[in-house]
């Protein structure tokens, strides 16, 4: 029996620690020196580890950031400022377009989407694109993330929900001229970015405009190694707003997203071109004398158009060993998703109502042409492959869901039924069958799929409240699961095959929060746990059966469902005022994850030489202890605030065997950040991000091409943001 | 609420002191096949130019790749077993040591065998381009104007020409081209010729174990390519032999009796 330990902070030394808080002194000092004579009336608002006490808080695990933390940061990517938060992480194949994870679950495990239920499917089969990529910091007025299955009136929530609010609010219609300019300049990798919006309101309608570049070029680690990893994007958006009556209005919304050349050192092709359309109307009419009766009508129609090629690489354009070869591969993808929402709310004694139907159309069609130019007996021959990575495949997804939310003294309840019903086909015409066995053959699927969760929130005493969530959710087979065509997509290499005979996947999920509030202080705790049926996961196929099309994919995985895998953990915060004007705030978040059974495939030169079957053994790619401390404080003249952040990661032992995972280790980087607000228009936030220049990457980091080195985080880099308002 | 509190305690520390753990595998046989190359009956010496073939060519060999696949065992029981359920395809390389040795299947059927067969190559079905993308593999390639797929077999080295000249030659087999007035122009392919063939080496017969794994030595004579039943000589067909199928024809013919299987 082999039981895995782990080991925590290894790394960690106090003699780190004490070099932060140095640093951190005399930075500190400094700054409050030069800036001492200045001063101004503005509310500071602290990043992270603010004191919100909402009903939605209490019951359910759920963090907020707000477009006022999105401005001060120095990343320009969602994906990778999400990675601040508690039991957060992001999975890491370039310099941009971070792929979220959060507590252990990925891709269609979370449920992404835009303002009412806007939903985007990404082009890129490698997951160049993942959803939050396609939006801009910029463009954001807040992220929700919902840690669990719990919000079921956007679409299936399998095990978290991202939900990312762009659309302006009511009060866009009594604003006036508004104008808005962001710049940003980060100087460890020569990145700089700017947007302007406008917005013009009347009493009865409003129009905003906004656009933005972003232009980044190669990081460098901690090592002083520079990886491939620059992007160039641009983005535009426009919203126009109407009154209808005295208690409605209609607003219509584009968002478009533009990247080029878009480098991606741990996968076999960059992207070249990528660009997004997103086309949404939302209309509102609620009851002049009691809000909370309520109807919302929304539809949307989002676009991606996506190019990807490995012409940045060498074998492009000449033999690289031990190829004899030069190796050209391109691919183009396609993908649409469009529906619409209907919801009504209202009260009922001392229930609140919510009754609704979605639906999501996502359709995707994609090719890979593959071109070898080999010398043979002095002659050149160009051999050339095209084939699907999905032909018109198509899902569409229509639910019905209610809610009721009922709240009396101390308890208040929430609960939640949705039921889906999921149809996929595909045009493929691949069939892929061995001595009698079909392992793939596309034909229509129909699945009905059943949600439900529930809240409770008990308040034991002033200070003391403690919450109990129960949920069970199903989500069916992505486009990649069902559809995709060997691409290697996973953090293995392998190319994988899709399955359109995917059973949905069942999430059943306990949570328990605790929420202290001892005067200055707050403190919450939340743990969970989460068996997941059917959980679908790739498969090694024989050689016999089917073999790889990527370069270096040793063999190819099919998505199949398993039984099961198990989820569970912590995440802890505590924010303390001690003493007046500052905050520190300290958040620790593990998660454990195994199956309880797996297959594991022994090689021996490559070559079959036997299975296994491995009890408990861990979920890949499941990210290791994390825990952060923040100190800031405000200084009031000048209107300054220095805030030190110190993020602790420990190493990552408890890996998949049966995956052939490779263990992580472990890390601390120190960022130091100080907002300043000169004027009323005008705000700065500057900062080191990683201070000490610490080498590192996170576990889930991919690994360079070619190579078993992993992809490492930036090194140092000093940046700042300064934002400009009427 | 403090029923729901306990189960989801017990829950936790239950799922928290889940133990990795393996299952010991059910015993179980294999069959392991390990190359070998001889020419002129010793074990072949690369890079020197010490052997001659049947039509008087003295020659050396600088590397030696090919492919087997289709792998059948012949019970004597009457039983056909293809124990390549895994892999069904093999690819050798005397420059690659790990590719010396190839588990061609497990849980096969203990006992007796008569023989073996194994086609020479990939079988029209089976040689698809791009099949293969990762070296070595990839590197066998063979042009998609002259048939696609890969090669079957690279045997390369040089040659000593009438004039005494050192000369390179690719002795390669794969699809072949039928051209057009013989005009060796690839515009004027109007068809290919699938070279694979069967091969059912001399050896004799072999038992495969109950448990454990049975080691197989599958010889190449090299000889054997240059002779019986066609004489093929380097200074007729010249170094590069894709383009030309009758030389490949002899090659494919050459090559039947070209292997041997020993316990």
């Amino acid at each position: 029996m082999e039981v895995n330990s782990i080991s925590i902070f290894s790394g960690i030394r106090l003699r780190t620690l004490m070099r932060s808080l140095i640093a951190f002194s005399a930075s500190f000092f400094m700054l409050t020196q030069e800036l001492a004579a200045q001063h101004q009336d503005t509310i500071l608002q602290l990043p992270v580890f603010e004191l919100t006490d909402t009903s939605v808080h209490r019951r359910m695990p759920v963090s907020i950031i707000k477009a006022g933390s999105l401005e001060q940061q120095r990343e320009a990517d969602l994906g990778e400022i999400l990675r601040k938060q508690t039991n957060v992480s992001g999975i890491r194949r370039g310099g941009y377009a971070i792929d979220p994870v959060v507590r252990g679950f990925r891709y269609s495990q979370i449920s992404i989407f835009l303002d009412e239920g806007i939903h985007v499917e990404g082009g890129c089969p490698n997951r160049m694109d993942p959803v939050l990529s396609h939006i801009e910091p910029e463009q954001v007025n807040s992220l929700e993330i919902v840690k669990g299955p719990y919000l079921l009136q956007y679409g299936p929530a399998p095990s978290a929900s991202i939900h990312v609010r762009t659309r302006p609010d009511q009060s866009a219609f009594n604003r006036g001229f508004h104008a808005t300019s962001q710049s940003g300049y980060d100087a460890g990798r020569g990145g700089f970015k700017q947007h302007v919006s406008l917005l013009h309101s009347a009493e009865k309608a409003f129009l905003s405009f906004g656009g933005g570049i972003k232009e980044y070029d190669n990081y460098t680690d901690g090592n002083g190694k520079e990886w491939n990893s620059s992007f160039s994007k641009k983005d535009i958006s426009a919203d126009a707003g109407f009154k209808t009556g005295r208690s409605g209005f209609l607003i219509l919304s584009y968002r478009g997203s533009f990247g080029r050349d878009i480098l991606f050192p741990a996968l076999p092709m960059d992207e070249t071109k990528g660009n997004t359309n997103i086309f949404s109307g939302y209309f509102e009419r609620y009851h002049p004398a009691n809000p909370e009766k309520r109807l919302t009508l929304s539809a949307y129609h989002s676009r991606v158009y996506h190019v990807m090629d490995n012409s940045f690489r060498p074998q492009y354009t000449r033999v690289v060993p031990p190829y004899n070869g030069i190796m050209q591969a391109t691919a183009i993808a396609e993908a649409s998703s469009s529906g619409g929402r209907f919801s009504f709310s209202y009260p009922s004694g001392n229930l609140s109502m919510l009754h609704g139907i979605d639906t999501r159309i996502t359709a995707k069609d994609g090719t890979r042409n593959m071109r070898m130019i080999m010398t043979m007996d002095g002659q050149e021959y160009t051999s050339e492959k095209s084939i699907n990575l999905w032909r018109d495949a198509l899902i569409i997804n229509t639910g019905l869901f209610t809610s009721t939310t009922w709240k009396k003294r101390k308890t208040e309840a929430s609960l939640g039924v949705r039921v889906d019903l999921n149809h996929a086909e595909s045009g493929d015409t691949l069939v892929v069958e061995k001595e009698g066995k079909t392992w793939y053959k596309s034909a229509p699927v129909n699945q009905v799929m059943f949600s439900i969760s529930g809240n409770l929130t008990y308040r034991i005493s002033r200070k003391t409240t403690i919450g109990l969530g129960l949920a069970r959710s199903q989500r069916a087979g992505d486009m990649q699961e069902r559809y995709i065509k060997f691409l290697a997509t996973g953090y293995d290499r392998y190319d994988y095959l899709g399955n359109p005979q995917l059973k949905p996947e069942t999430n059943h999920q306990a949570d328990l929060m605790l929420t202290f509030r001892p005067g200055k202080a707050e403190l919450l705790l939340n743990v969970f746990i989460s068996k997941i049926n059917n959980y679908i996961t790739g498969v090694l196929v024989p050689p016999n059966v089917a073999r790889p099309l990527s370069q270096g994919a040793p063999g190819v995985k099919q998505f199949n469902n398993i039984d099961a895998a198990v989820f569970t953990g912590f995440e802890t915060t505590l924010s303390w005022i001690p003493f007046k004007n500052s905050n520190v705030g300290i958040s620790a978040a593990y998660t454990y994850a195994y199956f309880m059974e797996a297959e594991r495939i022994i090689l021996e030169n490559n070559q079959l030489a036997g299975t296994e079957i491995i009890k408990n053994d861990p979920v890949p790619e499941i990210p290791a202890l994390d825990a952060s401390m923040t100190f800031s404080y405000k200084f009031r003249k000048p209107l300054l605030s220095p805030q030190l952040i110190i993020r602790a990661v420990a190493a990552q032992n408890h890996v998949s065997l049966s995956y052939y995972e490779e263990k992580s280790p472990g890390y601390v980087i120190t960022d130091l950040v100080i907002s300043y607000y000169p004027h009323k228009s005008v705000s700065l936030a500057a900062g080191i991000s990683n201070l000490l220049n610490t080498a590192y990457y996170d576990h889930l980091n991919r690994r360079l091409l070619g190579s078993n080195e992993k992809l490492y985080e930036p090194g140092r880099s000093f940046y700042i943001n300064i934002k400009f308002k009427l | 609420m403090r029923t729901y509190f306990g189960i989801l305690v017990l829950l936790l520390v239950f799922s928290l002191t889940a133990c990795t753990e393996k299952e010991s595998p059910a015993p179980e046989n294999g069959l392991k096949i390990i190359f070998s190359h001889l020419a002129e009956d010793e074990p072949l010496i690369t890079n020197q130019m010490i052997y001659e073939n049947a039509a008087g060519n003295p020659y050396e060999v600088t590397e030696i790749m090919y492919f087997i696949s289709d792998l059948t065992l012949y019970h004597n029981d009457g039983r056909i077993i293809k124990p390549s359920e895994w892999e069904g395809i093999h690819y050798t390389d005397t420059n690659i040591p790990s590719t010396l040795e190839w588990i061609a299947g497990k849980n096969i059927p203990s006992g007796l065998y008569d023989s073996l067969t194994f086609t020479f190559g990939l079988c029209e079905e089976q040689n698809q381009s791009f099949m293969f993308v990762n070296p070595p593999e990839v590197n066998m390639a063979w042009p998609e104007v002259l048939g696609g797929g890969y090669h079957y077999l690279m045997l390369n080295g040089w040659w000593t020409d009438l004039q005494g000249v050192r000369r390179p030659f690719n002795f390669h087999l794969g699809i072949g081209q039928i051209y057009e007035n013989n005009s060796g122009q690839v515009s004027d392919i109007t068809g290919f010729v699938h070279n694979h063939f069967t091969v059912n080496p001399t050896g004799g017969p072999f038992s495969i174990a109950n448990e454990g794994i049975t080691e197989l030595t599958l010889t190449m004579h090299i000889k054997s390519w240059f002779e019986t039943p066609f004489i093929y000589d380097h200074n007729q067909w010249g170094g590069a032999i894709m383009q030309i199928q009758e030389a490949m024809y002899i090659g494919s013919m050459n090559g039947r009796d070209a292997f041997s299987i020993k316990q």
